[in-house]
C-alpha cells in the first residue's frame, strides 16, 4: 500500500491552488483513556479514545485501536491506503466515536473547506433508515450539540468512502477556540454495537493570499522610557485572509536589554514588531527605543483645591489630570470610607478624596482633599453674586416672545419666521435686525434692550397668462404688478368661425384665457347701419361646440408640448371694463372683410355695455 | 401674432411700492425699554458665562431620536434589530470662567428659584448629566471657589425636547418611562419618574440594580410573568407577581371575543385587576413594570394606563413600537409590522371601541366592567397625571 502524505487538489471552479494535507497512523497501541501519549509526528490531529457521555453526544465510551497497514491486513476490509483507526464501542453501546483535537495544528478555520474522513463501516440489519451515520458533534461544555449530521442519507457501508464535511456558513468555528479548529468528536451512530474505521482525515484549505497581515501601532516609532520602567507597548496585527487578529511578537535586536523586572537597561534599542499568517507572511515593523536614566520624578496631580465644600447629596463628578515627565501616567481616586451614599452621592460629614497618579517607572503621587459636606455647602465669605449683580435686557422679535438675556451673552435664533405673499410681491427672510444691521447670532452679544426686528427680501411675483383656444394651450406670457403689459397670441382660425379672447383682469395670480368663437352665419349682415340686434350669439369654449381644428396652431408663442402646466389654480375671468380680450381672425380668407366688421361690432357692444 | 397691450394699474400697490430686491422692515410697534436697564452705565459682565443657555437639548440619539421626533406607525422597521438603541444622550454643561478655580459646585433645578436643586461637585468646567426629564425647564447655577473669594453664577436654563424618555440600565434593554407624554390638549402630562417600563430585571448588573434602587428609587417591582418566586430588587422592593394577559381583544389566544375564543378567562381578568390597582396606591411608586421582553404583556398594561389618562393614538402606539428598537423587544423574531398591526391595533381597537365615549373615557369603563373601582381609577390619575412645565 502506497503511503500517501499530502495531496494537491485544485478547486475547478476558481482555478485556486489549494493545499491539503492526509495524514496517516503509525505504530500500533490501544487507547482506552482519554491519555494521548504516543501521536506520530505526522497525525493531523491528536485523537483519543471515544469520549464519555458526560463529555461528548457519544452515547458511551468506545476504544480506538490503531493499526499499520500491515498489522490491518489481518483483519480490517480491504482498500485502506496507510495505517487505520477501528473504533468499536464498548459496553453496548449503539455510538462509536473518537475525540479529535486540532488544537496544536493552530489552523484557521476560515481557511479550511472540508474536513474528509475516509472510512468504512460494515453494514448491519439492524441499520435501518438514516443509520449508520457519520456525525461530528461539539463538546458539551461548548453547545451541547451534533454540528453535523446528514438528515435521511446513511453513510455507505461496506466500501472504503469519503465523508465530506463542508465548511459552510462558518460550521468549522462551532468546532474552533480563538479561530482555530479545535476539538471535535467524529463518530457513527448505529442501531447496534458496531465499530468503524477511520482511514485518514485530511482537510482542504484556501489558496495563500500571498498578503501579509498588517501591524497597527499607534505610537511613535522612537519610544523614549526610563531605566527601571516596566516596558509596555501595545500593536496588534489582522489578517485579512484569515478576517482575525493574529499574533504580534515582539523581537528584539538585542534580547538582553529586557531586565527581569520588565524595565530595560540604558542605552539605545531596536524592537521589531513581526506578525505572520498561517501560511508564513510576514509583516515587521522596527521601532527604537531609547532608555534614559531612572526617572525618579513625581507625576504632578493638577488639582489645587486642599478642601472642598459640598452640600449634603451633592454628587462629586471627579476627573483630574496629572502629568509627568515620561509622558505617561496612570490615574486613580479612592474615597474614605462612608464618603458617599448608594447614589454616589455625598453623605454629611468629612471626608477625603485621595486622588492618586502613577508614572511608568512606579513614581507614585498622591493628593488628599478634604470634603466638608453640610446642608449649606461652601461658606459665604466673599461672594460675587452674579445673578443679581449681572445686567439683564430683554430681547423681543417683531415685538414677541420676549426674553431676558445676560449682558454679554448671546441670543438664541428663534424659528425663522415667514411672511405671506401679498400684492403680487413675495418676501424672503433675511435676518432680524437691530436697526439697520443684521444680527449675527453666532457673534453678537447683548449690551442693551433690543427690538430685532425680522427684515425681507421683496420679490415681484411672476403671474401666468395662459391662452387656450378648443382645448390645447397655445401661449402663455406672464405679467407683474409693475408690468401688466402682455403680449396676446392670435386667436387661431377655426373653420366657419369668427374667434376672440375672452375677456379677462390682470390682478394678482395666474390665470388662463380661452378663445371665444362664434358663427359666422349667426354674424349680423354687414351693414353701414347698426344692426338691431347686433349681438351675435358666441359659443363658449367646450370641446362639443367648437373642436378644435387638427391643423390649427398658435400664429406665435410656445407649443403646447413646450409649456408646463399651470402649478396654480386659474382664475376666472371677469368682464371689466379695464381688461378686454383681443379679436382673433377668421377661418378662411373670403371672410377677412366680414370678421373685421365682427370684430368692430363687438367692441362697440362691450362699450355700451 | 397680433401684439395688444393690456395696462392695467392697481389700485393696491401703485405708487407705494418700495424697489424690488430691496429690504423692508417689518413694522413693529414701538415698546417702551424699562428705565433700570436703559440708565445703567457700566453693566457688570459676569466671569461665568455657560455654553448651554435657554436653548433645547435633546436627551435622545441616532435613529430613536429620529424615531421619536418624527413617528409614525410602523416607522421602527426601518431601524429596529438587534441592537439596543435605548441609551439616552446626557446633558454636557460646560462653562467659562476665570482662571484660578479650585473647584465648582453646580446646582441644578427645575424651578427658577433653585428650589429643590441636585448637586453636583467638579473639579472642571463640564459636567454631564444623566437621568433628566423630557419636555422639562432646567435652571442651573455655577458656584466657582477661588481662594480668596466664591463666584456664584448667573442662573442658567436649558430645556429638554418632550420627547419619550429613555433610562439606561446596566445589563438591560427596552427600558423607558412611560411619562412625559402630553394629554388634555398639551395641557397636561403623565408624571414621569413614576412608571418605568422594560425587560426581566434578572439581566441587571449589581450595577443597574443598584441604580434602579437607589437612582430611581423603585418602590414596586411588578412582575407579569408566570410564579417567579421573588424580585431581583431583592426584599426592599415590594414585590407584585401576576400572570399578565398578552393584549386584549383580536382573535389571538388573548381574545376578548368569548364567542371564538375560550381566552377571557376568570384568571387573566384577575390578573389584570391586580395589576391595574398596583397603580392605584401611591405607596407603589414609582413602579418598575417588566415581563420578559418587556413587549407584549408590559406594552398591554402600559398601554390601559396611558390610556386611561387621555394619552394620544399616536404616543400610545410610539411608546408600544418603541419596544423594537430595544434588544429584548426583538428576542423572540417578531417584526414591528406584524406585532403593531395586530397585536397593538386588535388590543387599541378593542378599547377604542368598548364604548361610545374617548378611548379615556372607553378604557375607563373598560376597567370598571372588570372590576376596578372609579376611586381606584381616579387615583391612578391624580397620581400619573400633572400640570406641563411650559
Amino acid at each position: 500500500m502506497k503511503k500517501r502524505n499530502l495531496r494537491v487538489i485544485f478547486v475547478s471552479s476558481a482555478l485556486a491552488l489549494c493545499s491539503a494535507a492526509v495524514f496517516g497512523f503509525s505504530g500500533m497501541n490501544s487507547y482506552t483513556g482519554s491519555a494521548n501519549t504516543n501521536v506520530s509526528n505526522d497525525f493531523p490531529c491528536a485523537y483519543s479514545a471515544a469520549p464519555t457521555d458526560t463529555e461528548y453526544m457519544c452515547y458511551g465510551s468506545s476504544e480506538v485501536i490503531k493499526f499499520t497497514a500491515e498489522e490491518a491486513a489481518a483483519s480490517i476490509p480491504e482498500g485502506y491506503e496507510n495505517e487505520v483507526l477501528k473504533v468499536v464501542p464498548l459496553s453496548g453501546q449503539n455510538s462509536a466515536g473518537v475525540l479529535l483535537d486540532f488544537t496544536e495544528k493552530e489552523i484557521p478555520v476560515c481557511l479550511v473547506d472540508n474536513l474528509i474522513f475516509r472510512m468504512y463501516i460494515e453494514s448491519h440489519a439492524s441499520n435501518t433508515g438514516n443509520r449508520p451515520q457519520a456525525r461530528i458533534a461539539q463538546p458539551f461544555d461548548v453547545n451541547n450539540a451534533w454540528i453535523y449530521q446528514p438528515g435521511s442519507t446513511p453513510t455507505p457501508t461496506d466500501k472504503w468512502t469519503e465523508v465530506v464535511v463542508e465548511n459552510t456558513d462558518g460550521l468549522f468555528n462551532k468546532i474552533a477556540v480563538d479561530g482555530n479548529l479545535a476539538k471535535f468528536e467524529f463518530s457513527v451512530r448505529s442501531n447496534v454495537a458496531l465499530p468503524f474505521y477511520l482511514d485518514s482525515i485530511s482537510y482542504t484549505m484556501k489558496a495563500n493570499d500571498g498578503v501579509a497581515p498588517v501591524i497597527s501601532y499607534s505610537g511613535e516609532d522612537t519610544v523614549y522610557t526610563n531605566e527601571g520602567a516596566k516596558f509596555e507597548l501595545t500593536a496588534t496585527a489582522h489578517d485579512a485572509q484569515e478576517n482575525r487578529d493574529v499574533k504580534v511578537e515582539y523581537v528584539w535586536a538585542d534580547p538582553t536589554v529586557v531586565q527581569a523586572d520588565g524595565s530595560l537597561s540604558k542605552g539605545t534599542h531596536a524592537l521589531t514588531l513581526r506578525a505572520k499568517d498561517y501560511y508564513g507572511n510576514t509583516t515587521e515593523k522596527t521601532l527604537t527605543i531609547v532608555v534614559a536614566e531612572v526617572d525618579n520624578e513625581f507625576p504632578v496631580i493638577n488639582i489645587k483645591a486642599d478642601t472642598v465644600y459640598a452640600m449634603i447629596g451633592t454628587k462629586p463628578v471627579i476627573e483630574f489630570t496629572a502629568t509627568d515627565d515620561s509622558g505617561k501616567v496612570e490615574t486613580g481616586l479612592t474615597w474614605s470610607a462612608g464618603a458617599l451614599d448608594n447614589r454616589g452621592r455625598l453623605v454629611e460629614g468629612t471626608h477625603t478624596l485621595t486622588l492618586y497618579a502613577i508614572d511608568p517607572s512606579n513614581n507614585r503621587a498622591e493628593k488628599t482633599i478634604t470634603f466638608y459636606v453640610n446642608e449649606t455647602g461652601d461658606p459665604e465669605d466673599n461672594v460675587v453674586d452674579e445673578e443679581n449683580m449681572t445686567a439683564k435686557y430683554t430681547v423681543t422679535f417683531d415685538g414677541e416672545n420676549a426674553s431676558e438675556y445676560i449682558v454679554g451673552s448671546k441670543i438664541n435664533r428663534p424659528q425663522d419666521p415667514t411672511k405671506e405673499d401679498e400684492n403680487g410681491y413675495s418676501y424672503t427672510f433675511i435676518g432680524w435686525y437691530n436697526g439697520d444691521n443684521a444680527w449675527d447670532f453666532e457673534k453678537d452679544t447683548i449690551t442693551e434692550n433690543l427690538e430685532l426686528v425680522s427684515m425681507y427680501e421683496k420679490s415681484l411675483i411672476e403671474y401666468r397668462v395662459t391662452f387656450r383656444a378648443s382645448g390645447r394651450r397655445i401661449a402663455e406670457v406672464t405679467y407683474t404688478v409693475e408690468d401688466r403689459e402682455i403680449e396676446e397670441p392670435e386667436v387661431p382660425e377655426k373653420s366657419g368661425y369668427v374667434g376672440r379672447w375672452e375677456e379677462y383682469t390682470l390682478t394678482t395670480g395666474n390665470i388662463t384665457v380661452e378663445a371665444v368663437y362664434t358663427k359666422i352665419e349667426d354674424l349680423p349682415p354687414q351693414t353701414s347701419e347698426k344692426p338691431e340686434d347686433s349681438e351675435a350669439p358666441e359659443t363658449s369654449e367646450k370641446p362639443e361646440v367648437s373642436e378644435a381644428p387638427e391643423d390649427s396652431e398658435a400664429s406665435e408663442g410656445t407649443s403646447e408640448e413646450e409649456l408646463p402646466e399651470a402649478s396654480e389654480s386659474t382664475t376666472e375671468p371677469k368682464k371689466d371694463s379695464k381688461s378686454k380680450g383681443g379679436c382673433g381672425g377668421i377661418a378662411t380668407a373670403g371672410a377677412i372683410a366680414m370678421m373685421t366688421a365682427v370684430g368692430t361690432a363687438l367692441l362697440l357692444k362691450k362699450k355700451e355695455d | 401674432m397680433k401684439k395688444k397691450k393690456i395696462q392695467i394699474i392697481s389700485c393696491l400697490l401703485a405708487g407705494a411700492i418700495p424697489l424690488v430686491g430691496g429690504v423692508v422692515a417689518k413694522n413693529v410697534e414701538d415698546k417702551s425699554i424699562s428705565a433700570e436697564t436703559t440708565t445703567r452705565q457700566t453693566p457688570y459682565e459676569p466671569t461665568i458665562k455657560a455654553e448651554i443657555d435657554r436653548e433645547e437639548v435633546a436627551l435622545l440619539d441616532g435613529n430613536m431620536l429620529l424615531v421619536a421626533s418624527n413617528y409614525e406607525k410602523y416607522m421602527t422597521e426601518k431601524y429596529y434589530g438587534s441592537i439596543d438603541q435605548f441609551a439616552p444622550k446626557p446633558v454636557t454643561l460646560t462653562w467659562t470662567a476665570e482662571a484660578g478655580a479650585l473647584y465648582y459646585n453646580v446646582s441644578i433645578s427645575k424651578s427658577k428659584d433653585m428650589s429643590k436643586p441636585d448637586t453636583y461637585m467638579t473639579f472642571t468646567n463640564s459636567l454631564t448629566v444623566e437621568d433628566l426629564f423630557s419636555g422639562t425647564n432646567y435652571y442651573y447655577q455655577i458656584t466657582a471657589k477661588y481662594p480668596e473669594k466664591l463666584v456664584k453664577s448667573c442662573i442658567f436654563s436649558f430645556r429638554t425636547k418632550a420627547l419619550v424618555r429613555t433610562i439606561s440600565i446596566e445589563g438591560m434593554t427596552n427600558t423607558r418611562d412611560i411619562g412625559g407624554y402630553y394629554v388634555e390638549n398639551g395641557t397636561k402630562c403623565i408624571k414621569q419618574g413614576m412608571v418605568y417600563r422594560g425587560a426581566k430585571i434578572e439581566d441587571a448588573t449589581e450595577a443597574g440594580k443598584q441604580k434602579m434602587l437607589y437612582e430611581y428609587g423603585i418602590k414596586t417591582d411588578l412582575d407579569m410573568r408566570a410564579e417567579v418566586a421573588k424580585s431581583p430588587l431583592g426584599d426592599s422592593v415590594n414585590f407584585v407577581n401576576v400572570s399578565g394577559p398578552y393584549y386584549i381583544g383580536g382573535d389571538g389566544i388573548d381574545s376578548m371575543n368569548t364567542s371564538t375564543k375560550p381566552y377571557w378567562t376568570k384568571t387573566y381578568r384577575e390578573a389584570l385587576l391586580q395589576e391595574i390597582r398596583t397603580f392605584a396606591n401611591p405607596e407603589n411608586y414609582p413602579i418598575y413594570v417588566h415581563c420578559s421582553l418587556g413587549r407584549d404583556r408590559t406594552g398591554t398594561i402600559c398601554f390601559l394606563i396611558n390610556a386611561l389618562c387621555g394619552v394620544s393614538e399616536m404616543d400610545l402606539y410610539m411608546d408600544y413600537e418603541l419596544s423594537f428598537m430595544s434588544k429584548m423587544g426583538n428576542l423572540d423574531g417578531q417584526n414591528p409590522t406584524n406585532m403593531v398591526g395586530n397585536a397593538f391595533t386588535n388590543l387599541y381597537n378593542y378599547i377604542k371601541n368598548y364604548g361610545k365615549g374617548t378611548l379615556a373615557e372607553n378604557t375607563e369603563k373598560f376597567m370598571l366592567d372588570i372590576g376596578i373601582t372609579q376611586a381606584e381609577i381616579d387615583a391612578i390619575r391624580a397620581i400619573m397625571i400633572e400640570e406641563v412645565d411650559a
